[in-house]
C-alpha cells in the first residue's frame, strides 16, 4: 500500500506556528445511519487552523468537506453522529458543549459564511436591520445605537462604499457580490476568532469572486482570525490559502502548503490538478482521474 | 428461484426493461408507504370496501329490500339480524353490504369524471397561459364560488333525482380545486429545463402537456382525490339524505341515515349503523390519501 | 454555418424594460467550436436561447446554414440544432427513464425504424453502459445525467450543438470526462458547437474562436490562440483572464480599487 506523503512536514510557514492552534481537529468522524447501513461521511479527518492562518479544505462533492465544517460549528443534528479523538477551539472542547453553549460560541467567536447570500438574508427585512439584529443577538447588552455604529464599521470594513444606501436596502436590491459582502460584514461585526466559509464565492462571478476573497484576505490579516475555506476550486484555494487539506471520500488524502499544490505528491491531488482545463495548455484530451480503491483505506491525517 | 429474488429483481439498480423499471419504482414507493401504519390502516379499509362491494351480496344474510313488517326495528344483536332491522323490517347488515357497491360506484364514477377533467383544464391553462388561461381559470372560479351542496341540489332538481344525476352533480361541483392544483403544479414545471429540452426536440404542445406536464401533476391530483373521497361520500350521503340521490328502496348509506333519522331517539341503530359505515370509509380514504401524499408528493423527494 | 446579426432582446421586468442583448453579431463557421464567455447578466445564455427558439421576443437576423430563422421553428430545425443545458439535475424529466428520454426525439420525428438499436448506440456513443437504459434520473450521478442529456441532444444527428454551461455543475474530474466526450463527438460527427461558459479555461480548452460578452454586447472576438498567448485586446478580457487563473492578491486588490 502506498503511504500518503507525510503531511506534518508542510505545516504553516507563518510566524505563529509555536502557539497552540486555534482549531484542532483530530480524527473526526461523522456517520449518518440510514436504512441501508451507516454512511461514513467523514472518516478520521485531522486538521489544525492557527490564528491568522488560511486553511483550505478542498474536495469534490460528497468528499465530506461541508460536514467537517458543520461539525466544528455544532450544526449537525441527530441522526448524524459526530465523534473525534479531539475537537477543540482555542483549547475548549467542542464535543462536550451543549446546544446552548455552542450557539453562544457560534455567535461571538466562530462564524460561518455560506455559499449563496440570497438564501442567508431575510428577504422581508432591510439589510441594516438584519445586521443590527445579528449583532444584538450575540451581544444583547449593546444599545441599538452602538449596534448600528458597529454595523456601519463592519460594512465599511468589507469595502462597501455607500454604507447608508446598503443599510437601507432590501436584500433583493443587492447584487450577489454585495450580498456576500454584507454576510461577511455581519459575521465579522462580532469579532470572531475563527471564520468558516463554505464555498463563499462559488455563486459569484469570477471578478466578484476575487473581490470578496480580497476582503476576506484583508480581514484575516488585520484581525488575525483563523479561516477555514471549504471549496471545490483548487486553483482558487491554491492562490488564496496558506495550507490545503485535500479530501476524498471523507478522508484527508494529503495536507500541503498551498504554494506546493502544483507539486503535490498524492495521485488524487495530482489527478485533480491535471484534470483542470487551462487557457494555454495542450488542447488534447484532459487526463481523466482514475480513482484508486486503495485511497479509501489510507489517509487519516497526521 | 429463491424467496428474495423477486425483490432483488424489483430493486435492481439496472433494470433490464421498461416494465422492470416501472415496477421497481412502484415497489420502492410501496416500501415507503408500508412503513406508515395509519396509511396501511386506510388502505385496508378501502380494500375491505372493494372486497365487500364484490362479494357483499353473497355474504348478506337477507334480501336488502325484503320488508318483514313484524320484524321492524329490532335492536342490534338480535339473532338473524346482527345489526338490527330498520323501520320496514329490512336487515341493516344486508343493506349495508349491498350499499357498499352503490357507495363505491358513486366514488369511482366521481373520481373518473373529476380527476381527468380537472387535470386537463389545469394543465392546459397553466401551460398555455395568456387568454386561454384567463378564460379557463375564470370558469373555474365561477364553479368554485357556488356553494357545493346548493349547486348539486340545483342540478339534481333540474335533472331529476337518482344516483347518476347525483354523480354528475357532485362531479360538476368537485373539479375546480383539481384544476387549480394542476395549474399550480404546471406553473412550477413549465419553466424547467426538461420542458425546454422537450420543446427543443420539436415536441408538440399536446405531447408536452400529456407526456411531460401531466405525469408530474397526477400525483398531487390523486392525493387530493383520495382526500376528497370522504367529502364525496358525505355529499352523496347528503343528497341521499335529502332524497335527491339514490331513491328508496335502494340501500345507499346516506339514504339509510335519512330514513333512520325519524326514529333516531328511540331506535338509534337505524341511522347510526350506516352513519358508522360512512365514517369508517371516509376515514379510511383520508388516511390513505395522507399516506399517498407522503409517498407521491414530488416535493417530498424522488418517487 | 450560424449567422447572428444585430440581435436585440429586451426583457420586461414588471413595468421596466431591461435590455438583455444590444445588437449582438456573430459568425460561426461550419465545424467550428465557438465560445461565448461572460459573467452573469452578460447575455451569453440569451443568445443561445434565442438561437434555439426558446426565447421568442427578439429582433435582428438569424440564419443557420444560410436559411433565415423566424420566430417559430420548424420540426426540421429541431432535428438540425440541439442544446445541452447547464443543470443535469433539471434537464431530465424526473419521471422518464433514460430509454424514454432518448427514444422520445425519435418518436417525435417519426423515425420508427430501429429505434431500440439507435437508443443503444446513443448510450454507447456517450460512454454509458447499456444497463443504464431503464434507469430513472435519480438513479444517476451528475456526470451520468449530463451524458444522457448529450446523448438525447445527439440522437437526431444534428449539425449544430448548443452548449449552455455544460460542465459548470460538475466536479472537476467529471468535467474533464465530459469535455473529452464533447471533443471526441465533435471530431467524429463534424459538429458545429457554440459553447457558453463563465469559465475562460473551459472555453480556452475547447473553442477555436471566442467572443467575450458584457452587458448584452460583444466586447471582443478573437481566435483562441490569442487568449492562450495572453494577448486579448480588451482590458475586460484581460481582467477575466487573470481572474480565471486563480487567486492572486495583486489582481484582487486592483479589482477592489475599481469603482
Amino acid at each position: 500500500m502506498t503511504m500518503p506523503p507525510s503531511p506534518s512536514s508542510s505545516s504553516s510557514p507563518s510566524s505563529s506556528s509555536s502557539a497552540p492552534p486555534l482549531l484542532e481537529i483530530d480524527r473526526l468522524r461523522v456517520d449518518f445511519p440510514t436504512e441501508t447501513g451507516v454512511v461514513r461521511a467523514v472518516r478520521d479527518v485531522s486538521l489544525t487552523v492557527r490564528r491568522g492562518e488560511r486553511v483550505g479544505l478542498v474536495g469534490e462533492s460528497g468528499s465530506g468537506k461541508t460536514q467537517t465544517g458543520r461539525s466544528v460549528l455544532g450544526l449537525l443534528r441527530p441522526p448524524a453522529r459526530v465523534s473525534a479523538a479531539r475537537l477543540t477551539f482555542d483549547g475548549q472542547d467542542l464535543l462536550g458543549l451543549s446546544e446552548r453553549e455552542h450557539r453562544r460560541l457560534r455567535g461571538r467567536r466562530m462564524a460561518m459564511i455560506l455559499q449563496d447570500p440570497r438564501y442567508s438574508l431575510n428577504p422581508v427585512m432591510r439589510v441594516g436591520a438584519q445586521v443590527v439584529e445579528a449583532i444584538r443577538a450575540a451581544e444583547p447588552e449593546l444599545s441599538r445605537r452602538a449596534a448600528r455604529a458597529r454595523a456601519r464599521e463592519a460594512l465599511a470594513a468589507v469595502r462597501l462604499h455607500d454604507v447608508d444606501r446598503v443599510l437601507e436596502a432590501w436584500p433583493h436590491e443587492l447584487s450577489g457580490g454585495m450580498g456576500q459582502r454584507v454576510m461577511i460584514a455581519m459575521m465579522i461585526a462580532l469579532g470572531p476568532d475563527l471564520l468558516i466559509a463554505d464555498e463563499p464565492t462559488s455563486a459569484l462571478d469570477v471578478t466578484v469572486r476575487l473581490q470578496v476573497l480580497a476582503i476576506l484576505d484583508e480581514l484575516v490579516r488585520a484581525r488575525t482570525m483563523g479561516l477555514l475555506l471549504i471549496s471545490h476550486d483548487l486553483p482558487l484555494v491554491a492562490g488564496f490559502c496558506d495550507r490545503v487539506a485535500v479530501l476524498y471520500a471523507g478522508r484527508v488524502m494529503e495536507t500541503v502548503a498551498a504554494a506546493d499544490l502544483a507539486k503535490a505528491r498524492h495521485p488524487y491531488t495530482r489527478g485533480l490538478m491535471a484534470a483542470l482545463p487551462s487557457v494555454d495548455g495542450p488542447r488534447g484530451d484532459l487526463p481523466v482521474l482514475d480513482r484508486d480503491p486503495a485511497w479509501l483505506s489510507e489517509g487519516g491525517g497526521p | 428461484m429463491s424467496e428474495s429474488s423477486p425483490r432483488a429483481w424489483l430493486l435492481a439498480e439496472a433494470p433490464a426493461s421498461r416494465h422492470q423499471a416501472w415496477l421497481g419504482r412502484a415497489y420502492r414507493s410501496w416500501r415507503l408507504f408500508r412503513r406508515n401504519p395509519l396509511a396501511m390502516a386506510g388502505l385496508s379499509v378501502v380494500l375491505a370496501l372493494l372486497l365487500l362491494a364484490v362479494i357483499g351480496p353473497w355474504l348478506a344474510p337477507h334480501d336488502p329490500v325484503a320488508q318483514i313488517l313484524d320484524r321492524r326495528l329490532l335492536p342490534p344483536g338480535t339473532p338473524g339480524n346482527l345489526l338490527g332491522t330498520d323501520e320496514l323490517g329490512r336487515d341493516i347488515l344486508s343493506r349495508l353490504l349491498y350499499g357498499a357497491r352503490i357507495t363505491l360506484t358513486i366514488v369511482i364514477m366521481v373520481a373518473v369524471l373529476v380527476a381527468p377533467l380537472g387535470l386537463l383544464v389545469g394543465t392546459v391553462a397553466g401551460y398555455a397561459g395568456g387568454w386561454l388561461d384567463t378564460v379557463l381559470m375564470r370558469l373555474t372560479d365561477i364553479f368554485l364560488a357556488f356553494p357545493r351542496l346548493i349547486l348539486a341540489l340545483a342540478l339534481v332538481a333540474a335533472l331529476g333525482p337518482g344516483i347518476e344525476n347525483a354523480v354528475i352533480a357532485i362531479a360538476l361541483t368537485t373539479w375546480p380545486p383539481y384544476a387549480r392544483i394542476a395549474r399550480a403544479e404546471t406553473l412550477t414545471v413549465r419553466g424547467s429545463d426538461f420542458i425546454a429540452a422537450a420543446r427543443l426536440q420539436g415536441a408538440s404542445p399536446i405531447r408536452l402537456v400529456v407526456g411531460h406536464v401531466m405525469p408530474l401533476c397526477t400525483s398531487s391530483v390523486i392525493v387530493r382525490v383520495t382526500l376528497d373521497m370522504a367529502g364525496i361520500i358525505l355529499t352523496a350521503a347528503g343528497l341521499g339524505f335529502l332524497g335527491l340521490g339514490a331513491q328508496p328502496p335502494s340501500p345507499e348509506w346516506g339514504a339509510m341515515v335519512a330514513s333512520g333519522h325519524g326514529v333516531l331517539l328511540d331506535h338509534w341503530w337505524v341511522a347510526t349503523m350506516p352513519g358508522l359505515a360512512i365514517f369508517v370509509v371516509a376515514l379510511g380514504f383520508n388516511l390513505l390519501g395522507d399516506g399517498l401524499r407522503d409517498v407521491l408528493d414530488p416535493r417530498a423527494g424522488q418517487g | 454555418m450560424i449567422t447572428v446579426r444585430d440581435l436585440t432582446v429586451t426583457f420586461r421586468a414588471g413595468n421596466r424594460l431591461v435590455p438583455a442583448l444590444r445588437g449582438v453579431s456573430l459568425d460561426v463557421a461550419s465545424g467550428e467550436v465557438f465560445g461565448l464567455v461572460g459573467e452573469s447578466g452578460s447575455g451569453k445564455s440569451t443568445v443561445l436561447r434565442v438561437l434555439a427558439g426558446l426565447t421568442r421576443d427578439w429582433s435582428g437576423t438569424l440564419a443557420i446554414a444560410g436559411e433565415p430563422l423566424g420566430r417559430r421553428r420548424t420540426r426540421a430545425f429541431h432535428a438540425r440544432v440541439q442544446m445541452v443545458f447547464q443543470d443535469p439535475y433539471g434537464s431530465l424529466h424526473p419521471r422518464h427513464t433514460v430509454d424514454r428520454a432518448l427514444s422520445e426525439p425519435l418518436r417525435i420525428h417519426r423515425r420508427a425504424a430501429d429505434r431500440d438499436a439507435r437508443v443503444l448506440r446513443a448510450l454507447d456513443d456517450v460512454g454509458l453502459d447499456r444497463s443504464f437504459r431503464f434507469r430513472y434520473p435519480h438513479q444517476l450521478s451528475g456526470g451520468q445525467r449530463q451524458r444522457v442529456a448529450i446523448a438525447r441532444a445527439l440522437i437526431l444527428e444534428p449539425a449544430v450543438l448548443l452548449l449552455d454551461e455544460p460542465t459548470s455543475a460538475l466536479d472537476v474530474s467529471v468535467q474533464a470526462e465530459i469535455l473529452n466526450l464533447l471533443r471526441r463527438l465533435r471530431s467524429e460527427r463534424d459538429l458545429t458547437m457554440i459553447l457558453v461558459s463563465h469559465d475562460l479555461t473551459v472555453v480556452g480548452h475547447m473553442a477555436d474562436r471566442l467572443a467575450v460578452m458584457r452587458h448584452g454586447q460583444v466586447v471582443e472576438e478573437m481566435p483562441v490562440d490569442r487568449l492562450a498567448r495572453g494577448e486579448p485586446a480588451h482590458p475586460y478580457t484581460r481582467q477575466l483572464l487573470r481572474a480565471a487563473q486563480g487567486y492572486d492578491p495583486a489582481t484582487a486588490e486592483a479589482l477592489l480599487a475599481e469603482p
